[in-house]
């Protein structure tokens, strides 16, 4: 009995331990947490073309861009940032350098441009399922004429901040020399003109072109404006220092070759053409490219004056922004004599674009009147989060948003990339610089199309008539400053100013001075004492900050980039 | 899969045959039993004194050794005599058999057991180190976690707290020896019963000893899972007596230890305004509510004062534990059942509404019921439950973010309730800051947890097939669940405007229940079978033991965690006065690629008697000396580092993030590549040399052991380096090193002087560490490097940080800043700013001048002393623990606060001022601007060096002259304290050496006192 008991026994023990096999562990075939092999990826119709949607997430809102939502129109003479410890500061306050970056996207636009590039060569060999009654090669072609676009949106990205980068147009293996050598910024130019122009011939003409389901998607006019602007970048006084006007006139083309296509038009609301909860807002015909929008109302509670609902009130455009707006009948400069501007009542009479982009006293917004004077609700050091400068942003922010409550309101807002009234900018700047007057007719029709917009309907620019409204002197100096100054009200905080101001050379004249703000007194006559001052910050700007620094821990890991001059 | 199945059918046949073996006993039968008894050399021992256990019953064995007793078949019989081993074994077994007794050496006596991975020793047999608490010398405190309890008791385990201190947590983590890893990954891992079980929250009644696994002898057996250490606790067990019966009941009280102060009002709202200035703001608060601050008769619903700490929390919360346990058995059956109750209250006040408490509260319910069965005399089989319910509830609104109302609203911010009875609030602090709606109106949660532990363990003795061999299969099933329920609640806050109305913040609603919610389900499965071999020839000892071993751990949303290997232990001793260990272990891991994923461990051990030896016999001073050593290898494949499972694939997400596309802005799915797979990622290889010596000295009365030891890990996981361009980041590789080394040292003095007993010990336990290889960026400045500096880094905002700015003082004037570099941390710098120094001597202050420190917060030396005494009727009982060579950050203390608060709390009082210039200990107030005084710099840095009265406990227990009349054997009653005394150098700060978050961002570290009766049957 015992003998047999411990045969069976010692059978059972043989059969446990050989069963010590190397099945029992789990061999990782099944990927964990639900992921798939690279074989299964690109087999599947879908995940191949979700990797696609994924690539256009690097493409994100700029609402907020540092801690606490600031923007980097706060790193520039159009706002200031109510939170004093922004490190949105950095920009300014002198400590930008390679071991104290900013917005530094290098790390992420490489990984767009490694995704963009993984398609480029995967989709072809892929399963994917055509869509819109295309052949799958016609499909797979539109689909790369998408990562096309967006290759060359991610370098263009790169390029405007660090002046040149280093090209990507394959998939870089990890064991491979990666310690490369950045490309000039003419060889960049040129990839992203060649990009753009693989994109053009496979992408749908605009937006509309697309059904739908698919509309956001790149477009050939995004890679058109993409082109237009890149090339105007090229052609500007910090990129082209001997001023070769073939270079304007390239760019100039480049915007011209949008306006012919005869398809985008201005908005009829400068508002709207933000609101996309607005019936009709949605993709309207003046938005080239856009994010994808950000739904939701923190951009709201954190920009909105801070009485409304516990605001906080972080932008804060300042008065040298205010003062760029024109005065709206005369459409003359405030700092002209014949402008009619009263600084007793300075918000009365402006260009429309300055409600639609500032709140400033007394003006309504959720059908309160905004407090911005001292001791107003909102005014001054009312609390920590208060204004700087004495206003608070407009642009983007939305009255419907709900922040506070049981029951919250979010609205649809893209961040707008490019945009029609820019393609007419870049057009009448470059045409203004490659032909001068020669071409007065041709750039006076394109910056008057955007002053004259429904809504806007500033008086016309014009160079005849000394004394009438919208003059100014027919030279090209004349009209370069109106058209700069056009550029910076019509797309302010729009992130173009910190660029422009750059590509023109002129960093040392607007960054490198405080700005400044209004503080305003309500006399006992319920009449209102506006008194500029100079905002306690710190703004230096030197010859090195035309560029970003390439950070330094990317420098130990690759010295062959070589950092930027000054830093 | 298949073979899966196949072995636990295997497993449970098994099982089923083993049962019906049993089924052949008749138990309570009376019998004689005849015998003899005889020595090792089978030479008949005469006089020996037979007794059967718990009875008056004996007899003495003639002068051929043999006897005749009458006793019935479930009786333990129990051979005696001076000189001899005393022997136990069961009435059945004893029919006619020789019984051959043992000569008694030292240190292999009854009490000697060191329980070792599936085995178990006399201590003089070990040469591994291991370091043994019994359970009853484990304090008596209703405390929730046994790691608070065991701190300083010893050599070589450090424990440190890390984590909550709130009732049902107290978070903790352990230690052994040392770091060698810079990553953290060192836990320990904690088997009770030979299984990974969680520890800290069984009672201490439950436990017999917990042992210290500290070297490769007894590691190298757990293969790829025991190299940072194991504690091996051993849960009691019923012995063959009558039925014994305890019962104990504690009633305590805990008080906070350090906690913040709040500042009044008016402190508050003028240095908040000099901080403004400071920023170049124009002050907040006008003269007139300066004023109003300071005035007790101004309308205290427009200037509130609140000290929301003395509102808010307790100085005392109650706590209790009742605990009662039967055991007891006979020859054939032994049990052990427990159950006890801890019952703590949490330090909130005012929490309680009509519907609920929402005051932290903790209870916990542990049961156990240790069974063994003898069934024959081959087989035993023990049937282990054990099990836990607990109970945690809490604000529902969270404890950090209770605490942060509590700690961190300013004294003025609002009134508690407004004129009108609202709940008060503001614009600033609207979204839960009112601690009084946040406790009151806020809802509740309840976490209800259980646990059940159960193991089976059967040993089959194969002596038919091989004398000494046995057979034995331990299968254990650990279940885990918890999930939440509770209440639901929000509410309002208004702010009186102005113009006389109310601003609301939030919407008030009535409570409801809160859906059910499961938060973790777990199962755990191990099975350890093998075979056994002990047998004893003349002066030659030899045990053999392999054990193949499977886990399987499954959760919720996971493909199931499984392991494998098989272990062996050869033992060899001679004359019982040399050992030698062999140890290895085969095992593999998930975590690698298959084909590299098994690995061998092997270990070697060694003791040698000293003091048995001629030359030795007459060192009259030195009773015993044994040299011991280790050395082996071991491996972790506990890679913590890793992102994924499986990282040594390159997988591919299929939803990764989307985007939306279209004019219903539908949300596109995404699909991405994950970080690239490593395919040559690999266990760390650890070896351990240990070296040591074990000693009585003094007629018995010390014990002194001591050890050096050594660890070096190879493929630590270091980050690999790629220039960003490549557009994806790597798993980590295997290219970093660590090691340390250090010593452990343990005394013990034992005396007797008449009825008074004195036992005094301590522990000390020191260690060094060093980086031998990290990838590191090769452009970074040698002074910030890590290879080469020890294993180091400061505990700050849940985060370890090793690189830190010198700092220089404060800036004093003007002069000085614009004669010292540029500081570039923020805009400006003034007077009233910390100075940093230029460590590259490139006249900038910038990310350049931070220098890698070995500031740590792991103690170079951690040690612990104490001393019990008794005499008569009275006992007494003390355990100090303290650690030397640690660093603490007090820079988020004093900078605690938001943009909200200006950062201003009761530091802020000693802050540089140009007036107290010489007396200011912390940088100028700031609202704005602040990089240059938040930098991570020495200036924040502090000792955190502590020695502190850990605990003691007096005494008294009844005499049995008093107890005998409540049939009683023993009944004591005893007073006894945790963390009664701290020394340390912190000055006045309200900060906890130990625990620095505790009291001003967690829940407090508390005092315990407690008062109990333990009372034995």
């Amino acid at each position: 009995m015992k003998t047999n008991i411990f045969f069976l026994i010692a059978a059972c023990a043989g059969v446990l331990i050989s069963s010590c096999n190397k099945d029992f562990l789990q061999d990782g075939s099944i990927p964990a947490d639900g992921d798939v092999t690279e074989q299964q990826f690109w087999g599947h119709p879908d995940w191949s073309r979700n990797f696609l949607n994924n690539i256009y997430a690097t493409v994100d809102h700029r609402y907020n861009l540092l801690d606490n939502w600031s923007m980097l129109a706060d790193a520039t003479d159009e706002a200031v940032c109510s939170n004093l410890n922004s490190s949105i500061n950095n920009f300014t306050n002198g400590t930008w350098s390679p071991v104290r970056t900013v917005d530094d996207v290098w790390t992420d636009m490489y990984n767009g441009i490694r995704k963009a590039n993984l398609f480029l060569v995967k989709a072809p060999a892929s399963n994917i399922i055509p869509l819109d009654g295309l052949t799958f090669e016609q499909d797979v072609a539109r689909l790369r004429g998408e990562a096309f676009f967006l290759r060359a949106y991610f370098h263009f990205e790169l390029v405007k901040r660090y002046g040149s980068a280093v090209i990507a147009t394959r998939v870089f293996n990890q064991d491979e020399n990666l310690n490369l050598p950045r490309n000039t910024f003419e060889e960049c130019v040129e990839q992203i003109v060649t990009d753009c122009d693989s994109a053009i011939a496979r992408l749908p003409q605009w937006t509309k072109s697309w059904v739908d389901a698919r509309k956001g998607r790149a477009t050939q006019t995004a890679a058109m404006a993409l082109k237009s602007r890149i090339l105007l970048y090229a052609a500007s006084p910090q990129y082209n220092p001997s001023n070769d006007p073939a270079k304007w006139q390239r760019a100039a083309n480049a915007a011209k070759a949008i306006i012919d296509l005869n398809l985008h038009k201005l908005y009829t609301s400068y508002t709207n053409i933000f609101q996309w909860n607005v019936s009709g807002a949605a993709y309207n015909d003046e938005v080239i490219f856009a994010s994808q929008t950000y739904n939701g109302f923190d951009l709201d509670r954190n920009n909105a004056p801070v009485s409304y609902d516990a605001a906080l009130g972080r932008t804060n455009p300042t008065q040298d922004m205010v003062d760029a707006f024109e005065m709206k009948t005369t459409g003359r400069l405030i700092t002209d004599q014949k402008s009619g501007y009263n600084e007793n009542n300075p918000y009365s009479g402006r260009d429309p674009r300055l409600d639609m982009s500032v709140m400033y006293n007394g003006q309504t917004f959720k059908s309160k009147p905004v407090e911005t004077f001292v001791g107003g609700k909102d005014g001054l050091d009312v609390n920590v989060n208060a204004t700087k400068t004495g206003y608070y942003l407009r642009k983007f922010i939305s009255e419907p948003a709900v922040w506070y409550g049981a029951t919250t309101t979010s609205r649809r807002r893209p961040w707008v990339i490019f945009r029609y009234a820019e393609i007419l900018l870049n057009y009448a700047e470059a045409l203004n610089e490659a032909q001068g007057t020669a071409a007065l007719a041709e750039v006076l029709k394109s910056v008057n199309l955007i002053r004259q917009r429904s809504g806007v309907a500033m008086p016309a620019l014009q160079t005849t008539n000394a004394s009438g409204n919208g003059y100014m002197e027919p030279t090209k100096e004349a009209i370069r400053a109106r058209i700069h100054n056009e550029r910076r009200v019509e797309l302010c905080f729009e992130e173009h100013r910190f660029y422009d101001v750059r590509r023109w050379k002129e960093g040392e004249l607007y960054f490198n001075k405080p700005v400044t703000g209004i503080r305003i007194t309500r006399n006992s006559d319920n009449t209102y004492k506006y008194d500029r001052f100079t905002v306690q910050q710190t703004r230096l700007f030197s010859e090195k900050n035309y560029l970003f620094p390439i950070s330094q821990s990317e420098l130990n890991r690759a010295s062959a980039l070589g950092q930027n001059p000054g830093y | 899969m298949k073979f899966n199945n196949i072995r636990y059918i295997v497993f449970l046949s098994f099982l089923f045959i083993t049962w019906l073996g049993a089924s052949a006993q008749k138990p309570d039968e009376q019998i004689t039993i005849d015998g003899k008894v005889l020595d090792k050399n089978r030479v008949p021992v005469p006089g020996v004194n037979i007794s059967v256990q718990e009875s008056r019953k004996s007899v003495n064995t003639a002068a051929d050794g043999s006897f005749s007793l009458r006793c019935s078949s479930s009786d333990m019989i129990i051979f005696q005599m001076p000189g001899y081993a005393t022997l136990r074994k069961a009435a059945l077994e004893l029919d006619s058999a020789a019984v051959i007794l043992t000569p008694t050496l030292l240190y292999a006596g009854d009490k000697d057991n060191v329980y070792i991975p599936f085995g178990v020793r006399k201590k003089r047999e070990v040469s591994a180190t291991i370091s043994t608490l019994d359970g009853d010398k484990l304090p008596q405190l209703p405390s929730s976690s046994l790691n608070t309890v065991l701190a300083g008791r010893l050599p070589g385990l450090f424990i440190y707290q890390n984590g909550s201190q709130q009732p049902g947590y107290d978070v903790s983590s352990f230690l052994i020896r040392g770091r060698s890893s810079y990553n953290n990954n060192q836990e320990a891992v904690v088997l009770v019963d030979g299984v990974q079980r969680a520890f800290e929250s069984m009672d201490p009644n439950e436990i017999e000893s917990i042992s210290v696994l500290k070297d490769a002898a007894s590691l190298s057996w757990y293969g790829m899972y025991g190299a940072n250490g194991i504690v091996y606790v051993k849960t009691k067990r019923g012995t063959a007596s009558g039925t014994k019966v305890t019962l104990d009941a504690q009633g305590g009280i805990q008080t906070p230890m350090r906690i913040v102060s709040p500042l009044d009002s008016y402190t508050f709202a003028s240095l908040y305004n000099e901080a403004q200035q400071n920023s170049g703001i124009s002050p907040l608060y006008s003269p007139e509510t300066l004023q109003a601050y300071q005035d007790p008769s101004s309308d205290s619903y427009l200037y509130p004062n609140n000290n929301f700490i003395n509102s808010f929390t307790k100085d005392i919360t109650p706590v209790q534990r009742y605990i009662g346990t039967i055991s007891g058995g006979n020859a054939f059956i032994r049990y052990y059942t427990m159950l006890s109750f801890l019952n703590q209250g949490g330090f909130y006040k005012g929490a309680d509404n009509p519907l609920y408490d929402a005051n932290t509260n903790f209870k916990r319910y542990n049961l156990r019921t240790n069974i063994d069965l003898h069934v024959n005399k081959s087989l035993d089989v023990s049937l282990d439950v054990g099990g836990r319910i607990t109970n945690l509830r809490f604000p529902r609104a969270g404890t950090a973010n209770i605490l942060d109302a509590i700690y961190n609203t300013p004294a003025n911010a609002f009134p508690v309730l407004n004129r009108d009875g609202s709940y008060g609030g503001t614009s600033l602090f609207n979204s839960n800051d009112n601690p009084l709606a946040m406790l009151q109106a806020g809802g509740v949660s309840t976490d209800v947890g259980r646990n059940l532990l159960a193991t089976i363990d059967v040993k089959q003795k194969l002596n038919s097939i091989l004398e000494g061999l046995s057979l034995n299969a331990l299968y254990s099933y650990d279940v885990r669940g918890l999930f939440r329920y509770g209440f639901t609640q929000s509410y309002e806050l208004r702010e009186l405007t102005s113009g006389g109305t109310y601003n609301t913040y939030g919407t008030a609603a009535i409570a409801t229940y809160a859906s059910n919610e499961f938060r973790e389900n777990f199962r755990n499965n191990e099975l350890w079978i093998g075979f056994d071999y002990d047998r004893t020839f003349g002066d030659h000892g030899v045990n053999f033991s392999t054990r193949f071993n499977s886990r399987v751990a499954t959760t919720f949303l996971a493909l199931d965690e499984k392991r494998q290997g098989i272990s062996n232990r050869l033992t060899y001793n001679y004359k019982q006065r040399y050992f030698a260990d062999l140890i290895g272990s085969y095992y593999g891991s998930e975590n690698f690629m298959p084909g590299k994923r098994y690995g061998f461990f092997p270990a070697f051990s060694a003791g040698w008697i000293l003091s048995e030896e001629q030359f030795l016999k007459n060192a009259h001073f030195l009773d015993y000396l044994k040299i011991r050593g280790s050395y082996g290898l071991m491996g972790n494949d506990a890679l913590t580092t890793l992102s994924r499972r499986f990282s040594f694939n390159t997988t591919w997400n299929r939803g990764g993030t989307g985007y939306n596309f279209g004019t219903s802005f539908a949300g596109a799915n995404g699909s991405t590549e994950r970080t690239l797979g490593n395919p040559d990622l690999t266990w760390e290889k650890v070896t351990k040399a240990s070296l040591g010596f074990d000693s009585r000295l003094m007629k018995q009365a010390v014990t002194l052991s001591a050890d050096y030891f050594y660890e070096n890990r190879k493929d630590l996981l270091t980050a690999s380096l790629l220039p960003n361009i490549l557009g994806q980041s790597l798993v980590a590789v295997n290219e970093g090193e660590g090691e340390y080394r250090g010593f452990e040292t343990d005394i013990n003095i034992n005396k007797k002087i008449g009825a008074f007993n004195l036992n005094l010990f301590g522990n000390y336990t020191y260690t060094k560490s060093k980086i031998v290889a990290i990838n590191e960026s090769a452009g970074l400045p040698a002074y910030q490097k890590r290879a080469g500096q020890a294993i180091s880094s400061v505990l700050q905002s849940g985060s370890y940080i090793s690189s830190f700015l010198k700092a220089d003082g404060i800036f004093q004037t003007q002069e000085e800043i614009d004669n010292a570099p540029v500081q570039r941390f923020s805009g400006t710098v003034k007077p009233g700013d910390i100075r940093y120094k230029d460590i590259n001597n490139d006249n900038v202050i910038d990310n350049l001048d931070f220098v890698n420190t070995d500031y740590n917060f792991v103690p170079k030396s951690f040690y612990g002393f104490g001393a019990s005494a008794s005499y008569k009727s009275f006992d007494i009982a003390f355990l100090f623990q303290g650690t030397g060579g640690r660093t603490i950050s007090i820079k988020d203390l004093i900078n605690s606060g938001t943009n909200n608060t200006g950062y201003i709390n009761q530091f802020s009082v000693n802050r540089w001022t140009p007036e107290t210039a010489a007396t200011a200990e912390y940088p100028r107030l700031l609202t704005a601007d602040r990089s240059n005084n938040t930098q991570n710099s020495d200036f924040w840095l502090r000792s955190g060096d502590y020695l502190r009265l850990k605990n003691a406990e007096i005494g008294y227990s009844l005499p049995s002259s008093v107890i005998s009349k409540f049939r009683m054997s023993s009944c004591r009653f005893f007073l006894s304290g945790l963390n009664l005394l701290t020394f340390d150098s912190l000055g006045d700060l309200p900060l906890d050496p130990e625990l620095p978050e505790a009291g001003y961002v967690t829940y407090p570290y508390m005092r315990t006192w407690s008062l109990g009766v333990n009372v034995k049957f």
